[in-house]
């Protein structure tokens, strides 16, 4: 069934084999997989069934750095969350994503990719993507990489029908989760609002938080706070590690009109260092994508080459008149360094629940500089190489100024804040998903990725979300050992 | 008798007498406007204003 809000649920004291906060990817996900194996799924989402601008606001919040973006434009506070206006890119992490990559910056997740790869058919098919494209190598050191696009799903719309006439699944609308109950290392129930404030005491034997990559930190935090820290019992790494992924421009280049990647518009292809160089170097991940620039500015960027080496410009420039070659963009997105101090804390404003509003500490560091720069730089050698044009970067990768605050910045795409990791001191949560210290409270989503990779998230979130539901349902995952 | 050992150019001038008769016979691209630079043997990449240039790009 699906209420419009808690007082048609009528829930009344039932106790429901799991209780799942958020409607978004992982907690649909997680709902119509349980609910098909017959557990009691209670799924409650704290907005209504379509947008709504007072309920939106709830969202609101400010981040703290030289940086500024707007964190409510990320997420979306109704039925399916952010799937209401995801682009549908999908790739998986690679299998280094997994793994420790640069000394001293703790990248590692305690779970491997072929871990997850079970999951990978599945969450295929729930995203509708079409078959994977290998990657090509692009000289000795980068390969080339093809987005995979997912529709993209609304995951509202496509299960939508399915939470409707579920008999398992029991979806409740505008009801909003303020606080958890904790009781001798358990959960035993959660405090969810009305939109009128109206206070409901909601039970399960489990439960899972699905509520974004901001929301699931600042629930964990206030809850633990309400309770002098009996939720999260070692809160050191609680609301840290928070990652996004940068995206800049970060210069330009000109380029044989027939070199083989794809000059992208859409983000539909990237050239990344291969994962075999990255510990060599000390970089993280990252994606390069070149989109053409027009005639114009192509012909102004060559003749500002033929005032460093007129020579060069000059056969530049014959052969932009022949139209053998084109003048490109170039855009970056990267793997940002998982850093304690890059955090969701409690703001001093409050929401209309009484809440306190989260607020994101958040900058990058020489690491992401120097990912970017070696990065782009390996690709600047080997055009250099096959001799298909030349890169010119922005003056800020070489440290000359700070990275740009008039840039897009940001992805969208909000990780961390709950991280896996073996250690209660580092991580939030273990290889299972379920909070240190505590027997039945689960986080899914990309708050529990140890690291981000290069990779949009959206494919992660619903593979393990699947391997949670397997662990939910009592059918184990695929072995952690070799 | 042993016939005095005839003056060789070093491999490298050689190379470059050939290469230039190669471009003058059009069988091979030079760095005229319009033709494809010849692909540098190993590079050397510098930053010149933000341009990663080989060191021989002029």
């Amino acid at each position: 069934m699906l209420a419009e809000h808690l007082q048609q649920a009528a829930l009344g004291d039932r106790v429901f084999d799991i209780c799942l906060v958020g409607s978004g990817p992982a907690g649909m996900t997680l709902a119509t997989e349980l609910g098909a194996r017959g557990l009691s799924v209670l799924l409650l989402e704290a907005g209504g069934a379509h947008y709504d601008e007072a309920s939106q606001a709830m969202f609101e919040a400010e981040v703290v750095g030289p940086l500024k973006f707007p964190l409510e434009v990320g997420r979306l506070r109704y039925l399916g969350g952010s799937s209401n206006h995801w682009g549908g890119f999908c790739q998986p992490l690679d299998e280094i994503d997994f793994e420790p990559k640069v000394a001293g910056v703790d990248t590692e997740w305690p779970i491997r990719r072929r871990h997850l790869e079970p999951y990978l058919p599945r969450a295929e098919q729930i995203l509708e993507l079409g078959p994977a494209i290998a990657d090509r190598p692009f000289g000795e050191h980068l390969r080339l990489t093809a987005m995979r696009y997912s529709p993209p799903v609304n995951f509202a719309i496509k299960y939508r029908p399915l939470l409707e006439k579920s008999e398992h699944i029991t979806t409740v609308l505008n009801a909003c989760v303020v606080d958890l109950e904790e009781q001798a290392g358990e959960i035993v129930a959660l405090d969810v609002r009305d939109p009128a404030n109206g206070r409901h005491r909601v039970r399960a034997r489990r439960f899972v938080l699905c509520a974004g990559g901001i929301e699931n930190s600042r629930l964990l935090l206030w809850a633990n706070a309400n309770h002098g820290g009996r939720v999260v019992k070692d809160p050191r790494a609680l609301g840290r590690y928070w990652i996004e992924h940068p995206h800049f421009t970060i210069g330009e280049t000109f380029v044989e009109d027939g070199a083989p990647f794809v000059f992208d518009k859409w983000n539909i292809a990237w050239a990344s260092p291969k994962p075999e160089l990255l510990r060599g170097r000390g970089l993280l991940n990252a994606g390069l994508r070149v989109t053409r620039k027009n005639r114009e500015s192509s012909r102004q960027m060559i003749a500002e080459l033929a005032c460093v080496a007129p020579e060069l410009g000059q056969w530049a420039m014959a052969k932009l008149k022949r139209r053998l070659f084109c003048g490109a963009m170039m855009r970056a997105s990267w793997e940002q360094a998982p850093q304690p101090w890059n955090r969701v804390v409690l703001s001093a404003d409050r929401d209309r629940h009484g809440m306190p509003r989260a607020e994101l500490h958040w900058r990058l560091s020489d690491l992401d500089r120097q990912t970017i720069l070696g990065s782009a730089s390996l690709f600047a050698e080997e055009l250099l190489r096959q001799n298909l044009g030349r890169v010119r970067l922005d003056p800020w990768l070489f440290g000359r100024g700070s990275f740009p605050g008039n840039d897009e910045i940001k992805g969208n795409h909000h990780m961390g804040g709950t991280r896996m990791h073996r250690e209660p001191s580092r991580g939030v949560v273990d290889a299972d998903c379920r909070v240190h210290g505590l027997s039945n409270l689960y986080v899914a989503g990309s708050s529990v990725f140890p690291s981000g990779g290069a990779a949009n998230p959206t494919l992660t979130i619903v593979q393990l979300a699947l391997r949670l539901a397997d662990h939910l349902a009592g059918k184990p995952s695929p072995s952690l050992g070799a | 008798m042993v016939e005095p050992a005839q003056p060789q150019l070093p491999p490298a001038a050689r190379r470059n007498v050939v290469m230039t008769l190669l471009v003058l016979l059009g069988l091979r691209p030079g760095t005229a406007p319009g033709a494809p630079a010849p692909p540098p043997a190993r590079i050397e990449m510098v930053e010149r204003d933000g341009w990663m240039l080989d060191a021989q790009d002029r």
